[in-house]
Formats: structure tokens, C-alpha cells, sequence
């Protein structure tokens, strides 16, 4: 029995596949044909294809008369074999011979003469199961008897030929409303009825037990049509059986088809309005969410995310109970969560998880909390997830994780002991160690944070948390302005220097001389020998002079520039050097030596507020007064960095040029300050000195 | 003082003639007196004088004899003189209560209302008689509450309707939903909801044509 279904379905399989194969390539299968039952199907297929092409190509005499003859010889043999799928086809391809011909009296002869045995076919193939509306050769049959009656009733203007004709086309669009022959009966159907309209008669039709069938007919040709991209065609076939049945246990299935239709057609409004007809129409019905998601999903991979999320979004208004939630939810939840938008994550990851306690998605709401450092609710995140692990009985990693992060968050001395309590063995444990000594400094508790660390040296020596924590300790120190707790660190950590990087030393330093700790930065930057990597000593050189400079030791600061210089000529830092150097030696009075710094600065690089700087240690008016005329005409006046230093150049320029007698210079700078800066509150000194100026030039 | 009333409001009810209580298994039992408290309980006095009460819920129907003040009513209304029909109504909507005129009263009052353009009034009555699922009486009642501008009850009656109402109530409750979109400058909210009605309502002819005019309106 079930060999017999398989055979019949890959029939019905090379059916359909059989309308795609062309009159030669068939030809060439059948000459290559061995086994009996595919030649008996390729005999069949090649006298349809024969068939096709006698009716839509435009052939010579000769050459219809030669494919006639042949198709003619192939259903000949094919009717000596088995009365199958293939034989009905070979009856149906005969009676159209006889049609082409013109003998129609012949073709209905031999279609009411086999429709017995066709019948008997369908009704083989229903008996396994098979669906028999698209490919029962029944359908042809009665197709084309319709066209024997149509043509009788069109050559003799009767109406009994054309009731038959309508008859058969009828039966034809409903019951094989998806066979080749379905949508070419319906227009055949509807010529026959205009024609018995015009003989003054009125056409019921009564579908009686058929009109179930109807439907699902064209519901499945539907479908076919959509399936093979065809949605133009597909439309008008489901639209009719929606309209037929409203509101069945098919009609989500049917309305998520046609929304695919109008998806597909750039009918963009229908489209929206068929997925709000099913949330609100069909809010009760199981199906209509899946249909909504679906034409959801189809938007999406046609590449309209912005209307696939919409489609999604009616869906969440509309089915708060439905199976699919959380995966939607989870969609909309992941998708900001790639975008970095956290609060939006966090509130689909919410509801994800209160639908069904997933972890990975309370995993995810503590990851959003954290990204937005929102220390505390993260906390409370982890607290929640370590809840869920324990209550599914997840004793491993993640739990871990969870436990240790409830630490991290919080800063809390007490949930890191939580953690170690429970988990001594953690990888994760030297870490908690470390940050829990960093929690007690910053809580204020010194002796409790050391002693933290001196079990984290004993316990994991080996640890390099236990190397960065320390580290990590007078960074958090500095950050709470516990210098002090900073120096004691610092000095334990130089009692032994190799044992930290570099790096944790500069950025200590940095740190500190952000904080004006001038003495232990210097101390900090000193950790660096001479002999390490010349990048780590060009910064630690020059941090040791900020610092110095800081502690207004000018000369020691000037003196280590001197030595960056002297042992990187070419260091990054020579200008910062040079300008810090500058600076040094105008504390220490030593002008001309200043400016010489200032000058090499300010002829390499365009930077008008050491030019500013130098202005102001110049003694000779003239010079003075070309330093501020130059950062007045040449500084850019958009750069809104320079606009207060060419406004104050510009003031204090004005009484050098009055001690020098230059009263035009100086108008041309009160006119450019008053174009530059019209709201200034020094403009009434400049309007006086313009004045003046202009007095003077009159005189 | 409460009870005082309860004992005018019976007093008041008592029917003498043709009164009858339909039982919820369908049997019919005739009395000479019926009365209803504000409860619901119906009080029956058959022709034996025997007394039978029924429980709001445990009688199908209660059915008073018909008043005269209803013929009277129905007169006026008839006559053109609805106003004085007014009052003689509303009070047979209280003494009757329960007791099927009350009903009747209600939909004389509620059409009345609504015919003379006092739709608040209309809205009112109409919302009484919800629960009778009258296709008629659930469109007027929306048109009522539309045109007495009370959006706030309209649009909750609508997706009632659109979701669970016949086939009917919810192609109009589209077609009044699509015209408050309209009316609020919603006019892509407004064609869908008229398109609906058009591709998915075509057994409500008439409808689906109005549907069709107004999308026509809007192209």
C-alpha cells in the first residue's frame, strides 16, 4: 500500500514538473527511457506537450499535420497501458485533437464515451488519499466537453448546448477550481451565462454540497500561485474564498496569504489594513497570530524591517497571551540591544522574562543596567538572576557569575564575602578579593582593605588581580581623594616596583597631577627608571617636571625638560617641553631665555596663546605690540577657542600704540574689535580709546 | 426610607390583568397579579391566589399587562407629540421595570430621541438595551453616541463590535470607526478602515458600497 501512494505521489510530483519541460527535452527523455512506467508517463507528457504546441505556436501546414500524427500515436500507445493519471491525460489530449480538427461531435463522443473510466481514476486517486482537484484528469474532461457545448451553442445560438457548456465549465472552477483548467472554465463559465442572459433567461447557481469544496479549491490554488511567485493571480482566488467563508477555521491562513499577496504587489495600505482586520476580527481566533507574524516575517525578509517591526508591534497589542510573545519580545529586545539602546532593551527583556523566567534574558536586563551604569539596578538584576539559576537547579558557571557581579555592582564588602564564602575556588575569586579591598578604601575602611589584600597576596600569588588590585587601590584612592590612603599605597607598591607595570606608575601619576597631588605624583612618576622603554620615560620625565613645576620648583622642572631634551632630541613631548621650559624660566625672571622657548614653539606650530604668552614677557613696545597685532590679525576669529585671545590681544595692544603715537593702527584694531565682538562688555574702553584716537589723528 | 420606596415601587407595579412568568425551562404560568422589587424578583399571583416568586435569573420572562399609558404613548408619539409622550414613558420605565414594558418604553424613548436629534438622551436609552444584541438598536446607539460627540464611550463600542459583534455590526462599526479617522485628519487610518469593509464584507452588500463611495470620495 504505501509503495503504491509513493509511485502515485511522484506522478502527481512529475505532473506539475511536466508543464516547465519542453516538447524536445521530453522527446529526448523518452528516447533515453527504459523502465516501462516512465515510458508510459513521458509518452503521455510529450503528446501534452505536442498538444501545447499545436495550439499556441504558429506552425506550417505540414509541420501540425507531422506533431498531430504523432501526438495521435503516442496517446494510442498510452491508452494500451495502464488506466492511470496518464491515461485520462491521453483521452483528454485526444478529444483536443478532435477539437483542433473542428470535429467536435468526435471530441464529445469520446469524452462522454471514457468519462467512466476517468471518474474511476479520481475516485483511485482520492482513495489514496491523493488531492484530486488539480491533477484529476476529470477535470479536463468536463473542461473540454464545456468547450464542445460552447462551440454547438455558438454555431446554432441554442440555449440546452449552452446551459451544458456552463454545466460543465461550473463544475470545472468548483470542483477543480486549481487544475490548469479552473480560472480558464471560470471566464468560459461567465461568456456562457452572458449568452443565456441574452436569451431573456436568469442563471442561479446553487453550490450546494460543492461549495465547501469550492472554497478550499481555491484556497490551495491560491496558495500554489503564491508558492510559485505568482501573486497577481493568487489574489483574486483567496479574496473569492474569504468572501465565500468569512470567518472559518481556514480564514487566518487564508487572510495571511493575501497579505503576502498585497506584500509582494507594493499594495502597502491593503496590506497594514488585512493585518488589522485579523488582530481585530480575529483576536479570538488561535490562528491569527501566526498569520500576522507571518506576513510580519515575510516583510522583514523582503527587507522592510521598519514595517515587519510594526506588524510585530500590532501583533504584541493585540495577542498578549499568544504562544509567540517571548519570541518577539526577544526580537524587538536583542535588536536594541545590538543598537546600544539599553532602556529599551531592558523593558523587552522585562517582559520576556515575567512570560517565561528566561535567564539568558535576565541575564541580559543585568547586561543592559551595567552598560548604562546603573550600578544598583544591575545589582538587583544579578540578585534576581542568581534566584532564577538556583530555582532551575544551575549550579555552575552562570551562578557563579551571578553571585560575584551582585559584588562587582554593588561595591558592597558584603556580597563579594557572599560570593567567596560560596565560591573559594572560583576563578573569579582573586578579582572579588581585589575589588573587595578597593570597596573597604573607598568605605573608608584602610586597615580592612590592606588586610584584604595581604590574603589576596597570600591566598593567589600568583594572581594577576592580585598585582592589579593594588594598582586598581590607589587609583580608587586618588578618586576619593584619599591621599593619603594614595601615598601609603604608592609606597608599598615601590617597596616592590618591578612587580606593577609601567603604566600603572604614569597612570597613577597622571591621576594624582589631575588632583594637584604634585609631591606623590612626582613620587609615582619616579617609579620609572631611566633604563625602561624610552616611551615610558619621555612621560614619566615630563610628569616629573609638571609635578615639579607644580611644587614650584622651577628650576629642577626646568632642569628635567632639560634632560628629556638632552635624551630624546626628537621626543613628541620637545614643544610641551619647550613651552613648559618657557614657562619655568619666566617664574625664574629669565626673560630673553623664556622667549627664546616661547619663540621656537611659536615659530613651528600656530598656537596664539603661547604667543599670547611670549607677548607678555616682551619688553621692547615695538615687539610686544607685532606679537598682539599678529594674534589680532592672524588668529582665526570662527575658532571660538582664539575669539578671547584676539579680543584681549586687541585691549591691551591699544595703549602700546598710543605710547607709540600709532593712532590709525590703533583705530583699524577698535574697528575690528567692534565688528567682532559688537556685545563685549570692553567695548566702551574701546569706543574711548577710538575716540582718542581719532582726536589725535585730527590734531 | 429605602424600603419605604421599595414598598411604593411594588405597590405601584401590581398588574391585575393577563400577567404571566415564562420559567427558564420554558413553562408558562398565568396570574392575575404580577409585581418585580428593584432587585428583579417578580412576584406572581395566580388565579388560585396561590403567591410565587422567581429569583432575577430563574424566569425567562415577566410579562405584565400591557399599560395604558404605552397605547397612550405610542398615540402621541404617532400624533407628532412625542414631548408629552416623554414623561408617560420614563414612567413606565420605572414601574415596569422587569416586568417587559419597561423595554418597550425604552425603545419608544430611545427612537424618539433619536429622531428628533437628541442624541446624549438617545445614547442614554439606547445603552439600556444592549444587551438585547437588536443589530438596529446597537447601530443607532453607536450614531447616537458619535453624534452626541462622546467619543470616549463610541470608540470602545466599536472595537466591541469589530470584534466580536455579526458580521453586520462589525462592517458599520469599520465604516463609523473610518469616519471619526477621517474626521480627525487620520485619512490613511480612515481608508483602511473603509477598505476593509469593501474586500472583506462583501455579503453586507449595502455596506460594502457605502465602503466603496466613501474610499471613491477620498481617491
Amino acid at each position: 500500500m504505501f509503495l503504491r501512494i509513493l509511485v502515485i505521489l511522484t506522478l502527481v510530483l512529475n505532473t506539475s514538473a511536466a508543464f516547465a519541460q519542453s516538447y524536445d527535452e521530453l522527446s529526448n527523455q523518452l528516447n533515453a527511457a527504459k523502465d516501462k512506467a516512465e515510458i508510459h508517463r513521458l509518452k503521455s507528457q510529450l503528446a501534452s506537450a505536442g498538444m501545447q504546441r499545436l495550439e499556441s505556436e504558429d506552425l506550417s501546414k505540414a509541420e501540425q499535420k507531422k506533431l498531430k500524427a504523432e501526438s495521435r500515436s503516442l496517446c494510442s500507445d498510452v491508452q494500451l497501458g495502464a488506466m492511470d493519471i496518464w491515461f485520462g491525460d491521453s483521452v483528454v489530449i485526444w478529444a483536443r485533437l478532435h477539437l483542433l480538427d473542428g470535429n467536435w461531435h468526435e471530441a464529445r463522443s469520446l469524452l462522454l464515451g471514457q468519462a467512466e473510466v476517468l471518474e474511476n481514476i479520481e475516485k483511485n486517486l482520492a482513495a489514496n488519499q491523493i488531492p484530486v482537484s488539480s491533477i484529476s484528469p476529470l477535470a479536463g474532461c468536463r473542461y473540454f466537453l464545456g468547450e464542445t457545448y460552447r462551440i454547438e451553442y455558438e454555431e446554432n445560438d441554442q440555449l440546452e448546448p449552452a446551459a451544458e457548456a456552463l454545466k460543465h465549465y461550473y463544475n470545472v472552477y468548483i470542483k477543480y477550481g486549481n487544475s490548469p483548467w479552473g480560472e480558464r472554465a471560470k471566464q468560459k463559465a461567465d461568456g456562457a451565462k452572458v449568452f443565456i442572459e441574452s436569451l431573456g433567461k436568469q442563471v442561479r447557481i446553487e453550490l450546494g454540497s460543492h461549495r465547501t469544496a469550492f472554497v478550499v479549491n481555491k484556497l490551495k490554488l491560491g496558495r500554489r500561485l503564491i508558492a510559485e511567485g505568482n501573486h497577481a493571480e493568487a489574489f483574486d482566488p483567496i479574496l473569492d474564498a474569504i468572501n465565500f467563508f468569512p470567518e472559518t477555521g481556514k480564514s487566518a491562513a487564508a487572510l495571511r496569504n493575501l497579505g503576502i499577496c498585497f506584500l509582494n504587489l507594493d499594495r502597502y495600505s491593503e496590506m497594514m489594513m488585512t493585518v488589522e482586520y485579523l488582530c481585530e476580527r480575529f483576536n479570538a481566533d488561535t490562528n491569527a497570530p501566526s498569520a500576522v507574524l507571518g506576513i510580519g516575517r515575510k516583510c522583514i525578509d523582503a527587507g522592510d524591517e521598519i514595517t515587519g517591526e510594526q506588524i510585530f508591534d500590532f501583533y504584541l497589542t493585540s495577542f498578549p497571551s499568544d504562544s509567540h510573545r517571548a519570541d518577539i519580545l526577544s526580537y524587538f529586545a536583542w535588536k536594541s540591544y545590538k543598537a546600544e539602546q539599553w532602556v529599551a532593551a531592558d523593558r523587552y527583556f522585562e517582559q520576556v522574562v515575567e512570560l517565561n523566567g528566561s535567564v539568558k534574558a535576565q541575564h541580559a536586563r543585568a547586561d543592559c543596567a551595567m552598560k548604562s551604569a546603573d550600578w544598583k539596578t544591575a545589582a538587583a538584576h544579578f540578585k534576581s538572576l542568581e534566584t532564577l539559576l538556583r530555582d532551575s537547579g544551575e549550579f555552575g558557571a552562570p551562578l557563579e557569575k551571578a553571585v560575584y557581579f551582585q559584588g562587582y555592582c554593588s561595591k558592597d564588602p558584603v556580597a563579594y564575602d557572599r560570593f567567596l564564602s560560596e565560591f573559594p575556588d572560583s576563578g573569579l575569586a582573586p578579582r572579588a578579593l581585589g575589588e573587595k579591598a578597593q570597596s573597604l578604601l573607598v568605605a573608608g575602611e584602610f586597615d580592612a582593605a590592606f588586610q584584604t589584600m595581604e590574603l589576596l597576596s597570600e591566598r593567589y600569588p600568583e594572581a594577576l588581580s592580585a598585582r592589579a588590585a593594588l594598582a586598581g587601590l590607589i587609583v580608587a584612592a586618588v578618586e576619593a581623594q584619599r591621599f593619603d590612603i594614595a601615598s601609603q599605597v604608592l609606597d608599598r607598591m615601590l617597596t616592590d616596583k618591578q612587580t606593577y607595570g609601567y603604566n600603572v606608575y604614569i597612570r597613577t601619576g597622571k591621576t594624582l597631577l589631575s588632583a594637584e597631588q604634585f609631591k606623590l605624583a612626582e613620587k609615582a612618576f619616579e617609579a620609572v627608571p631611566l633604563n625602561a622603554q624610552r616611551k615610558f620615560i619621555e612621560t614619566a620625565l615630563q610628569g616629573k617636571a609638571a609635578a615639579q613645576f607644580g611644587q614650584a620648583r622651577f628650576e629642577e622642572s626646568y632642569q628635567t625638560l632639560d634632560a628629556l631634551i638632552a635624551k630624546y632630541p626628537t621626543t613628541g613631548w620637545f614643544y610641551d617641553a619647550r613651552i613648559m621650559q618657557g614657562r619655568a624660566l619666566a617664574k625664574l625672571g629669565r626673560t630673553a631665555e623664556a622667549i627664546d622657548a616661547y619663540g621656537e614653539v611659536v615659530a613651528a606650530k600656530e598656537d596664539y596663546t603661547i604667543v599670547f604668552e611670549m607677548a607678555q614677557l616682551m619688553t621692547d613696545p615695538e615687539d610686544q605690540l607685532a606679537a598682539y597685532q599678529r594674534i589680532a590679525l592672524l588668529a582665526n576669529p570662527d575658532k571660538l577657542e582664539d575669539r578671547p585671545l584676539i579680543a584681549e590681544s586687541i585691549v591691551v595692544s591699544l595703549p602700546l600704540c598710543f605710547n607709540m603715537q600709532k593712532y590709525q593702527v590703533a583705530i583699524d584694531s577698535c574697528d575690528q574689535f567692534e565688528n567682532l565682538f559688537p556685545e563685549h562688555d570692553q567695548l566702551p574702553t574701546i569706543f574711548n580709546y577710538r575716540k582718542e584716537a581719532e582726536h589725535a589723528l585730527a590734531q | 426610607m429605602r424600603w419605604r420606596n421599595s414598598l411604593l415601587f411594588i405597590l405601584l407595579v401590581s398588574s391585575t390583568h393577563g400577567a404571566y412568568v415564562v420559567t427558564q425551562s420554558g413553562r408558562q404560568i398565568n396570574g392575575s397579579k404580577i409585581s418585580a422589587d428593584e432587585a428583579g424578583s417578580v412576584t406572581l399571583e395566580t388565579s388560585t391566589g396561590q403567591t410565587m416568586t422567581f429569583r432575577k435569573g430563574y424566569y425567562r420572562e415577566a410579562v405584565a399587562d400591557k399599560p395604558k399609558a404605552l397605547v397612550q404613548a405610542q398615540q402621541l408619539l404617532e400624533a407628532g407629540e412625542g414631548e408629552q409622550a416623554v414623561p408617560l414613558l420614563k414612567k413606565i420605565q420605572t414601574e415596569y421595570r422587569f416586568l417587559a414594558w419597561d423595554e418597550k418604553a425604552t425603545r419608544l424613548l430611545a427612537d424618539y430621541f433619536y429622531d428628533n436629534g437628541h442624541y446624549a438622551d438617545a445614547a442614554i436609552e439606547f445603552q439600556s438595551l444592549e444587551h438585547l444584541d437588536d443589530p438596529e438598536v446597537q447601530a443607532r446607539h453607536r450614531e447616537s453616541l458619535l453624534k452626541s460627540g462622546n467619543l470616549e464611550q463610541v470608540l470602545p463600542a466599536l472595537e466591541k463590535d469589530i470584534a466580536s459583534g455579526s458580521r453586520e455590526a462589525a462592517a458599520r462599526a469599520y465604516l463609523i470607526r473610518g469616519d471619526l479617522k477621517a474626521a480627525n485628519n487620520n485619512a490613511e487610518g480612515a481608508r483602511r478602515d473603509w477598505l476593509k469593509v469593501a474586500t472583506f464584507f462583501k455579503s453586507q452588500k449595502e455596506l460594502a458600497t457605502e465602503a466603496e463611495q466613501k474610499l471613491g470620495e477620498t481617491e
